[in-house]
Parts: structure tokens; sequence; C-alpha cells
């Protein structure tokens, strides 16, 4: 294992060094730094979204998610992202045309520059900040702690955490965005090899898939319909679910700038149906791997049910894959956000491009500590975690939406996704109840939000309609 | 036309995602199956990949152009 496990990470490590020099210049702006010099072909745009989209909350979560929730698990997910990659189609271009119009750095200068007010990008980088951190903890927590599970005697989970962070930061800090855009086409490409090859292999170890759906049927006939054996595929929870999830090119600046960064409108469409391909064709082995979970390891905790399935019960060289697929899975997702804040911060900062560069590469640096202290304090409930980061998000959905749609978008929008966010924050430290109406805090929040956003922007609309007039 | 295509695009995705979780998702509904697959996985994937589908003649169709000058 440890021979096949040396050759995969040499392997691994060689393209990732060759990926930052392809991508170093001595003599780049901080734009050919952040923004990779804007010109990201389709097939390298629709990687690197779907890496930084499928993570290790897809490659560990999924399959424990189907195991102990049920099939409900795919509407959850590859619903939801099928949904999210049809409102691409609209919501790219409308980005590009705003962005082309106003300039683009990040986000949060984006909404700066839109609303003529440094708030809207204050409110964009705290929101970020504030729910990218503990996604991306919740990232290394899952790949640290299935290595700590599959490895005892090597190193402890936090040394795991802390080399992921380290290779992380070494290629990102030489080749900026395009290191990353290049790494993450080569890990995309590792995880749905690898996804597949453990796919396959626990449905043929399950009987195949019939039989592994009869087996279900006498052990856990909950597993195979709606709401799960636990409840909690609720219609509330599913379409909440599927609107965060729809939102998150909205909310999440690594993709939102991923959005941008493409050579032209073509390439966004051609990537959004390849993102929604690729997100079917990698949730789908997830659900064979969780099947396969709920027969043969229905008590097994989380760690065990997973580095059982996705270790010891396959052939070495495939195990010694699977480390390196969920290594690249970790990696790619944790690069993408934790870079994506540092585009952030310096899309706010007004100095010298020299200054903002050793900035934005010096926030970066402090954004991975604070991570890799966050991740010790993670729970394994990676699913849900990632969820609440979804919701966090995207609550400031009105500000962005306002800003792409108007040219002078209304002031309003701030307040609501400002007290949307803060009341959001609240039910999470459990300061105001985390249910409305009896109804669960985020449908219900989702619904205000949406009447109260409809409601100013039309009003807005007409307003500004009947001025031009006058 | 492009602009009636893309409209009845949209309609389409919206009429079809509030069927699924209004009526097609229903709880405790394990049949019909399809070729032993439960109800709720392969009605959730035919959607899916009926809204991919719809992105993919989305791309096709959409009537706006980005403006390459600015």
């Amino acid at each position: 294992m440890i021979g096949w496990l040396i050759f995969f990470f040499s392997v691994f490590l060689a393209m990732l060094a060759y990926a930052s020099y392809l991508s170093y210049r001595k003599d780049r702006s901080s734009d050919e730094f952040i923004l990779g010099g804007s010109n990201i072909g389709a097939i390298l745009g629709f990687l690197t979204f779907s890496a930084a989209l499928f993570s290790a909350f897809t490659f560990m979560g999924m399959p424990d998610f189907f195991r102990t929730h049920g099939v409900g698990a795919w509407i959850f997910l590859a619903l939801s992202d099928a949904l999210m990659v049809f409102f691409l189609i609209w919501f790219g271009y409308s980005l590009r045309k705003r962005a082309a119009l106003v300039g683009y750095q990040g986000v949060s200068g984006l909404m700066k520059s839109c609303y003529g007010n440094r708030y809207a990008g204050y409110l964009l980088f705290v929101s970020s900040f504030l729910f990218l951190i503990p996604y991306v903890s919740i990232q290394i927590r899952g790949i640290s702690i299935f290595l700590d599970a599959a490895f005892p005697a090597m190193l402890p989970s936090w040394a795991w955490a802390a080399v992921l962070v380290v290779i992380m930061l070494v290629y990102s800090q030489i080749g900026g965005l395009k290191a990353i855009v290049y790494s993450d086409a080569i890990q995309g490409v590792i995880m749905l090899a690898v996804i597949w090859i453990i796919g396959v292999t626990c449905l043929k170890m399950a009987g195949g898939f019939e039989v592994a759906i009869a087996k279900v049927a006498e052990s856990n006939a909950g597993l195979l319909s709606l709401p799960g054996p636990k409840g909690l595929f609720s219609p509330q929870f599913l379409i909440a679910s599927a609107i965060a999830i729809v939102l998150i090119p909205v909310s999440q600046p690594q993709f939102t700038t991923r959005l941008v960064v493409m050579k032209n409108l073509k390439s966004v469409h051609r990537m959004a149906y390849a993102v929604g391909i690729f997100a079917i064709l990698v949730i789908l082995p997830t659900a064979f791997i969780g099947l396969y979970g709920s027969i043969q390891y229905p008590e097994a905790s989380t760690a065990e049910f997973l580095t059982q399935a996705l270790l010891f019960d396959q052939a070495v060289p495939v195990a010694a894959l699977a480390v390196v697929g969920l290594f690249a899975a970790c990696l790619s997702t944790t690069n993408a956000q934790i870079f994506a804040l540092g585009t952030e911060l310096r899309s706010l900062l007004t100095g010298s491009d020299q200054a903002n560069m050793r900035a934005t590469k010096i926030s970066i640096l402090i954004f991975s500590i604070i991570v890799l202290i966050f991740s010790t304090y993670m729970t394994d409930e990676l699913v849900l975690l990632a969820r609440v980061s979804f919701t966090g998000t995207s609550m400031i959905a009105p500000v962005v939406l306002g800003a792409v749609i108007f040219k002078n978008p209304p002031k309003g929008l701030l307040l609501i996704s400002s007290l949307g966010l803060g009341y959001f924050i609240l039910s999470l430290v459990e300061i105001v109840p985390n249910q409305l109406l009896g109804q669960p805090l985020d449908i219900v929040m989702y619904g205000i939000l949406a009447v109260a956003t409809t409601t100013l922007m039309l009003q807005h609309h007409f307003t500004q309609k009947t001025n031009n007039e006058a | 036309m492009k602009h009636k295509i893309w409209r009845f695009l949209v309609s389409l995705v919206i009429v079809l995602t509030m069927a699924s979780f209004l009526i097609i998702f229903k709880e405790n509904k394990l049949t019909p199956s399809l070729a032993g697959i439960p109800f709720i996985f392969w009605s959730g994937f035919l959607v899916t990949v009926l809204v991919v589908f719809a992105t993919y003649l989305a791309s096709k169709i959409f009537p706006y152009m980005e403006n390459t000058k600015s």
C-alpha cells in the first residue's frame, strides 16, 4: 500500500508542480495573478468549476448521506446542481455584462462599484469570510479524519491537515488562479476516475444493483423512499437545499469569479451543461458506495464506513488511488475558497498594484492558518455543515442579483440581505429560534427574502421607468 | 424565435421543478419501480437528466449576445 501511495502521490505532486511552472510569470500584474488572464476556455472552465464544487463533501459526505438517509440524497444534491447549471445560463450572461461595464476584481469590489457604497463590498466580504472559513475547514477536517483513521500510526490528523494546506499554499502562491485552474483540471479528472472505480467495485461486492436494492428493502426499507429513515428529506428541507445550491454561483465568490474570468459567454454556457453532466457522473457512484455501506456497514461510524468502503475493501492500487483522489478533491475546493477570500479582500483595496499583490498573498496565508485552526474544532457532519455554509452565503444573494439586474440597484437590498444574514447568524448561535411559524428557519427566510426582494425590485423598476419617461 | 424558445425552456424548468417537489416526490412512495429501482431514485434521476438537457438546449438558443467590444 505504502509503495503505491508514494507512486501515485509522486505523480500527482509532479503534475501540480508542472501546473505551477506553466502558470508562473515573473513580471505578472495582480490582475494576472488573481484573475488568471481572464481567458479560461470551456473545458478548463468546466473542470475548475466542477472541482471547486465537488469536494470532500461529495466524495466522503455523499456516500455517507446515501447510507444514512437513503436515495433522497440524489434529489438533495444532483437535482439541485442541475437546477443550478440551468440558472447559470442567464446568471453567467448578466454577471459578465455588468462586470464588463463596471470592471471586475472580485465580487465585493463589483458590489462596491455597482451600489456606489463601501458597505456593499464589506457585506459581501464578511458573508464570504464567515461561511467559507467553516466550509473550507469541513473539507480539511474530512480528509484529515479519513487519513488518520486509515493510517493511525503515520501522522496525527492535524498534521495531515497541515500537509494539505502547505501544498495548496505553495502552488497557489507560485502560479495564482491559473495554477489553481490547471490543478483543478487534474484533480477533477482524478476524482471522477477514482469515484467510478470505487463505486463499481462496491456495487459488484453488493451483488449488483437489483440485489443491493432488494437487500436494503429487507433491512431498512426507509432508505428507498422519502423522507428517509431519519425523516431528514422533508419537502421543506429539499426545497430549501435546492434554493441554497442554485444560489451558490451568486453568493460564493470562488464560483462567481470563475464565471467572469472565462474567455466568452459561449464558454460559460458550454461549461454550464458540462458541469451538469459531471454532477450526474460524480454523484451516481456515491449512491452505489452508500448502498453498499447500508448493507455492509449499517451501524458503523462515518470514519469506519469510509475507511472500510474506500480503502480496505478495495484492491491495494485502487485504495492508494482513492487516498490521492480524496486528497485532490479536498485540495481543489480548499484552494478555490481560500484564494477567493484573498481575491475578495484585494477587490476592496485601493493601494498600488504591487502593494495589493503583497497584501493578497499575505491574506491567503492568514486565511489558511485560520482554516487550519478551525478544522480541528469541526464535527464530522460534513454534508449538513456544508449546507449551513450554502444557506449562510445565500442570504446576500439579493444584493448580487440586484447588482447584475439594475444599472443603479436599489440600496434597500443591502438592508434586506443584512437583516437576513444577521438573523441567520443569530439562529446559528442559538440566540433566536431556528424555526419560524413551525417551519425550518431557512425555508421561511427564503420566502420572506423572495417576497421582499421581488417587491423592492419591481418598485425600483417602475420608479426608474417613470423617472426616465419624465 | 430564440426568445420564444428561451422563455418556453425557462417555463418548462420552473413547472417541472414545482411539479417534482410538490407532486412527484411524495413521502413513503416506493412504486412504481423501474427495473428494480425505487420510484424516488429513478424519477429524481430522470428529472435531473431533463433539467441538464434543458440547460444544453438553453446554451444553444440563448437569445442574448455578449458585447465583445466592451
